[in-house]
């Protein structure tokens, strides 16, 4: 159960060469251009980028949730003994490469029994693209999409009966 | 000993450090700067004669100049406009502070992002 594809260009960041700008000695302000010059450089983490994506796409209608089984089940262990609760719970599931002016993401998705999955990865790409591209300047080249499970409410509630009557 | 505002450093303190703490208050006080982050190892830091400014590193360039670091931690904001602001504060704090010869480039450095809902430690 895949769905990936790439709504623009199938190049990953840095993969084609092109001619490097770091010779602009004038501070750039667009925001698809690598912002250093000698006034200083701006960086944005991969960890920055991660978050960005995976709130954009627990915002979109139908996810349930992120990551795979064996992300979830470490998740789940972590929040049990108290360790890595937040930050890295919430970036579980997203993958992000990221070049100088190019970001590109994949995402391992839990979808809601009864939704359209092609309608919410075409959402999924579409927010996480203006996130991303609205907070950091990059241009997002691609959203790779890995839907690998589907979520019964009923199975959650079945799945802890009562141990008190 | 952690500085958290430029008046705690003694005017008898190094350049470095005095740059230092006037670029944290500088980034601190700009709107969408939730914090400075000085690292897991807490590396990220600039430290003399037993005061030490987290989430700013200041390097020595060879005109007499430092390179200026921050490593913030940032709202859900626009970044790169951000990363711009706080320069510009920086510099201009700096400047106040008579200090605009010895600063050199300003690098901003985004480290993370913070939700509401999400406390910092």
């Amino acid at each position: 159960m895949s769905e990936t594809q790439s709504p623009r260009t199938p190049a990953r960041p840095g993969a084609a060469s092109e001619p490097a700008e770091a010779s602009s000695k004038t501070m750039s302000r667009r925001g698809n251009e690598p912002l250093s010059s000698e006034l200083g450089s701006t960086t944005i983490a991969n960890a920055v980028v991660t978050k960005i994506a995976s709130i954009a796409a627990r915002e979109v209608r139908g996810v349930h949730d992120l990551g795979g089984g064996t992300a979830r089940a470490i998740g789940g262990v972590s929040r049990t003994v108290g360790m890595g609760i937040g930050l890295d719970e919430r970036m579980q599931g997203v993958a992000v490469e990221l070049g100088e002016r190019e970001a590109a993401v994949d995402l391992t998705v839990i979808v809601e029994y009864g939704e359209s999955i092609p309608q919410i990865a075409k959402t999924l790409r579409e927010n996480i693209t203006r996130r991303i591209e609205g907070m950091t300047g990059l241009t997002v080249t691609e959203v790779n999409i890995a839907v690998n499970d589907l979520y019964f409410p009923d199975d959650e509630a079945a799945a802890e009966p009562a141990r008190v009557e | 000993m952690p500085v958290s505002s430029p008046a705690e450093v003694p005017a008898s303190a190094s350049v470095r450090l005095r740059l230092a703490a006037v670029a944290r208050a500088a980034a601190l006080a700009t709107r969408g700067v939730v914090g400075l982050d000085a690292g897991r190892t807490g590396m990220r830091m600039t430290a003399s004669a037993g005061l030490r400014v987290d989430g700013v590193v200041c390097a020595a360039l060879p005109d007499e100049r430092y390179q200026v670091s921050i490593h913030l931690v940032a709202a859900m904001v626009a970044l790169r406009p951000l990363a711009d602001a706080v320069r510009a504060r920086v510099e201009r704090d700096v400047a106040i502070a008579g200090l605009a010869d010895r600063l050199g480039p300003v690098d901003v450095a985004v480290e993370d992002v913070q939700v509401r809902t999400e406390a910092r430690p």
